[in-house]
């Protein structure tokens, strides 16, 4: 880091979540817009834990705190954000497939995502083929994110990426978790592949940015 | 690493799978520690912490248990590694009482950190520990082929270790390189075959690996002062006053027995 970071970007980082209020009110109080708090002072923060995340410097828990604090300061700020018409520039829907209760992976994957700012459904745990094409159906994301831990339900992963093609959805895919590889994402199908919550936005951001 | 085949198996009793995960996953933890890579380290506990979290994520007494007992297995797996047992034990002690009165998700997280950094830093602290056993085997090794040529090199493979290591780990420990070390051990089988034998010095030269009996009297007085016979004549008295002479020999096998025969 070359700068001294902001306040509000290090207790993101620290995940000091009963910080987050008074640092966002301080913000506000110097005149900065939401948006900008958004952009200049919690994305940078999720993104430097991410980048510690994917170098293998911090531990799940410390990433957990992260998240909540970041999911702590958009709650003070979606009112305001709504107020000036701020939208994400992107959508996304996210679930573990269907036979997964695991939703580790998949939440940190969603924190991240908030954190590149970035829209996101979270349709849950155990999410059949089905209920995914539904939610793409009805929120018309950009991205979809696919999680699973066990080896057991990396078949049912396939089936909802194939369930996504065969209904023409235009919509890029991205997989992930513990038995995922990139090999695997290829064989489904998958557009995508993230091998960690880490490397999960850089993979959005390929899709997205690169893929229009 | 992508594969766990227990999982499935055990997909019914949680914790289980979550103790089978950490211990399939256990030696290259160890690895990772030995050779100084915390990154690969972390990412390993991380990969166990994601099933952790998942399991205990809505009662906070579960996930204590949880943590505590990762933070146990990778203790136990660190004295096995040769960290201090009083090092490790008194941080879990330590940690115990800590984490009793933890209930806010940050200082759990902080718990964690710390209480996961010092363990693989105890570890780390015994990167350059082997057990005892390892230098044992080689020195074993070496005794039992004094008779014929062999290199640092070939020791160290017997012993499963890299020429390297098994150097440094020798000077640790006998505070000897292995070409002194080696001497050592060919000289005090000399003796013992200069004092409980009839052997000739030729033989007693070539049962110990010198290459001839002029080699082996110039090593012998350099270390000893005395030539090998001086050595002989001057120490032969005093066990010849035993009831029992005992002979050394050799086995086909290479091991050394001492065989003790009445006069």
């Amino acid at each position: 880091m070359m700068n001294e970071l902001h306040p509000l970007t290090k207790a993101i980082i620290a995940g000091q979540r009963k910080e987050i209020a008074s640092l966002i009110q301080q913000c506000l109080a110097a005149g900065e817009k939401a948006g900008d708090i958004v952009e200049k002072r919690l994305v940078p923060g999720m993104m430097e834990v991410g980048e510690r995340f994917k170098r293998n410097e911090i531990f799940v828990p410390d990433m957990l705190i992260a998240g909540r604090a970041m999911k702590e300061a958009l709650k003070i700020l979606e009112p305001l954000l709504v107020e000036a018409g701020v939208k994400p520039e992107y959508r996304a829907v996210i679930g573990t497939v269907e036979g997964d209760l695991h939703d580790i992976g998949k939440n940190l994957v969603a924190m991240m995502w908030k954190g590149a700012n970035i829209e996101v459904i979270d349709l849950g745990v155990n999410v059949p083929p089905a209920k995914v094409v539904a939610a793409i159906q009805q929120h018309n994301p950009q991205l979809v994110g696919l999680s699973t831990l066990l080896t057991t339900t990396m078949p049912a992963m396939r089936d909802t990426v194939k369930a996504i093609r065969d209904a023409g959805l235009a919509v890029k895919v991205v997989v992930g978790g513990a038995p995922t590889t990139m090999e695997f994402a290829k064989e489904i199908g998958a557009d995508g592949y993230s091998p960690d919550a880490g490397s999960a936005v850089d993979a959005a951001m390929a899709l997205l940015q690169g893929g229009k | 690493m992508n594969d766990f085949p227990a999982i499935p198996l055990l997909e019914h009793r949680p914790y289980d799978r979550i103790r089978e995960l950490y211990l399939l996953q256990e030696p290259t933890l160890l690895a990772a520690i030995r050779r100084g890579d915390r990154g690969e380290a972390r990412r390993i506990i991380n990969h166990v912490l994601v099933h952790i979290y998942s399991a205990g994520e809505e009662r906070s007494d579960l996930l204590k248990g949880l943590l505590l007992e990762l933070v146990v297995m990778i203790s136990r797996a660190a004295v096995e590694a040769g960290a201090l047992q009083s090092d490790v034990l008194g941080m879990n002690f330590r940690s115990l009482t800590e984490l009793a009165v933890i209930s806010d998700d940050e200082d759990l997280a902080a718990w964690l950190r710390k209480t996961l950094e010092h363990v693989i830093s105890t570890i780390e602290k015994q990167k350059d520990f082997t057990p005892p056993l390892l230098v044992g085997k080689a020195l074993g090794f070496m005794r039992q082929n004094l008779h014929r040529d062999i290199s640092r090199d070939e020791v160290a493979r017997h012993a499963g270790i890299s020429p390297s290591h098994f150097s440094r780990l020798l000077k640790e420990r006998t505070g000897r390189s292995f070409t002194e070390l080696l001497r050592q051990c060919r000289l005090d089988m000399a003796c013992d075959f200069l004092l409980r034998t009839e052997k000739s010095l030729a033989e007693i030269a070539a049962d110990c690996g010198f290459c001839d009996q002029a080699y082996f009297t110039r090593v012998f007085r350099d270390v000893k002062n005395v030539t090998p016979r001086q050595f002989r004549e001057a120490n032969k008295a005093e066990h010849g006053n035993t009831k029992q002479t005992h002979r050394i020999t050799r086995p086909r096998d290479g091991k050394m027995a001492a065989c003790f025969h009445d006069e």
